[in-house]
């Protein structure tokens, strides 16, 4: 877990840090929503050179790139098994006992793995890239049509910055307790499930004592600045679109129809 | 804004950081042959702010953790079918909570807290019978190439699968949520200065 790269904000100065975190958001979401669809090749291809010409775009190594696919590796592995061994049709590669190969379950299994890593990659491309506090602001702006039926997007997005800034340290202290009651002892694998569960409790108590802390602290933290209404604040970094995004808008829309293109041929 | 408004907000922040953290480690199997199927303890810090702050701020921890979920562990078509049987199983079991601490009855603490958590556990385990039925067999077969009917068949995966997790995922929430906030009751008072 000391490798985790979920929602780990690295300040870098490369081009897609410049793009507006709106236009990143959307971008994520358009992607991630078509290739839902794919189911050819040539699609596969495409999204994987979008995806390719985004992580240079982001100017980070591909080490830890690898290092945001390691987590669902396990998830990966059990999808490809399913797909690989219960995939029936012809033509049959692999027959031993009641496992069995075709060509339509290797090639479902592919299919599997690149949507995973594809998906995880480009939001490990938009957390890298954009810092937790901007992700908050933009998904407050892009949610503001919601105020017209009174949902206070305002907090909303005041304790999702809140948490996103808490979710790495968190984490981190979440590894730090297992790792220290494992070393006394403790096992979520073996024993009853009463033990197991059991198992869990000298995990979430110092976990949520640390936690509580760090939230008063935070409220009292607050007060003493000031703090009076979500709905009020002003900001110090104002979100405003420019050149870049007109560019990743462009580059979007252009894989898109492409994209759209290549589902229609097939 | 009240002073207290304030603790609520960074509460609810936090509980639904820890939530997100828990809903990725740990998890444990409980149906054999089921590996996929895994109790994540995420609904704990919701059972909280539920039991501290009131159900309103309960669901906002729901919904906080299934943002923080799209945004920083998003799977794909995994997260978009999966996250909203998940919200909205661990929305019905707390409602259903909801419901009945509201009900006034003479009976002793400890028989009351058992039928709720029974009830509570039954709704669920109802409910996610109907979701996996209506939104995530059909779209799992259709966008993640996992046909349950092919794989394991639909009346093995709903009654040997998904109706004795629930029910013991239900159970097992409630009587680790009631330990915590029992454990923690100490420290519910430095939020209310």
């Amino acid at each position: 877990m000391n490798n985790l790269v979920i929602g780990q904000f690295i300040p870098g100065k490369a081009w897609l840090y410049r793009v507006d975190p709106r236009t990143k958001i959307l971008v994520t979401v358009v992607y991630v929503f078509l290739l839902i669809f794919a189911n050819t090749w040539p699609a596969y291809a495409l999204a994987t050179l979008f995806l390719a010409l985004t992580l240079v775009l982001t100017g980070q190594s591909l080490e830890l790139y690898w290092r945001g696919i390691k987590p669902v590796m396990w998830l990966i592995i059990f999808t490809v098994c399913l797909q690989l061994f219960f995939t029936g049709g012809t033509p049959v590669l692999f027959h031993w006992q009641f496992l069995k190969i075709t060509l339509p379950g290797l090639i479902n299994a592919l299919y599997v793995v690149l949507r995973f890593v594809l998906i995880v990659l480009m939001s490990t491309a938009l957390t890298l890239t954009t810092p937790p506090t901007a992700i908050a602001s933009a998904i407050e702006s892009l949610l503001k049509p919601l105020k017209a039926i009174k949902v206070p997007v305002a907090e909303l997005a005041l304790m999702l910055s809140i948490a996103l800034r808490f979710v790495p340290l968190l984490m981190l202290e979440t590894d730090k307790v297992m790792k220290a009651q494992k070393s006394r002892g403790m096992s979520l694998s073996t024993g009853s499930l009463i033990k197991r569960s059991k198992a869990v409790l000298p995990l979430l108590i110092p976990l949520f004592i640390g936690a509580l802390q760090r939230a008063l602290d935070l409220a009292n933290a607050m007060e003493v600045r000031g703090f009076e209404s979500a709905d009020n604040r002003t900001r110090y970094r104002v979100l405003s679109f420019s050149k870049q995004d007109l560019v990743a808008a462009l580059g979007t829309g252009l894989f898109v129809l492409l994209f759209i293109g290549l589902l229609w041929i097939n | 804004m009240t002073r207290n408004t304030t603790k609520k907000l960074t509460l609810v922040a936090v509980f639904s950081a820890i939530s997100f953290a828990l809903m990725i480690f740990p998890q444990i199997a409980i149906i054999p042959g089921a590996s996929f199927l895994k109790i994540d303890f995420s609904i704990v810090p919701a059972f909280l702010a539920f039991s501290w702050l009131g159900l309103g701020s309960a669901v906002w921890v729901l919904v906080i953790r299934t943002l923080l979920k799209l945004i920083l562990f998003n799977e794909g078509a995994n997260t978009y079918i999966g996250m909203p049987v998940n919200f909205v199983i661990a929305l019905t079991f707390l409602l259903v909570l909801a419901v009945m601490v509201k009900v006034e009855v003479r009976w002793p603490k400890w028989l009351w807290q058992s039928v709720s958590a029974i009830v509570a556990a039954v709704a669920m385990t109802v409910m996610a019978y109907l979701v996996n039925i209506v939104w995530a067999i059909p779209l799992y077969a259709r966008f993640a190439n996992f046909d349950i009917a092919k794989f394991i068949g639909i009346k093995v995966y709903l009654w040997g699968m998904v109706v004795p997790f629930n029910l013991l995922e239900g159970l097992i929430w409630f009587i680790v949520s009631v330990m915590v906030v029992a454990i923690l009751a100490p420290f519910k008072k430095s939020f209310r200065s």
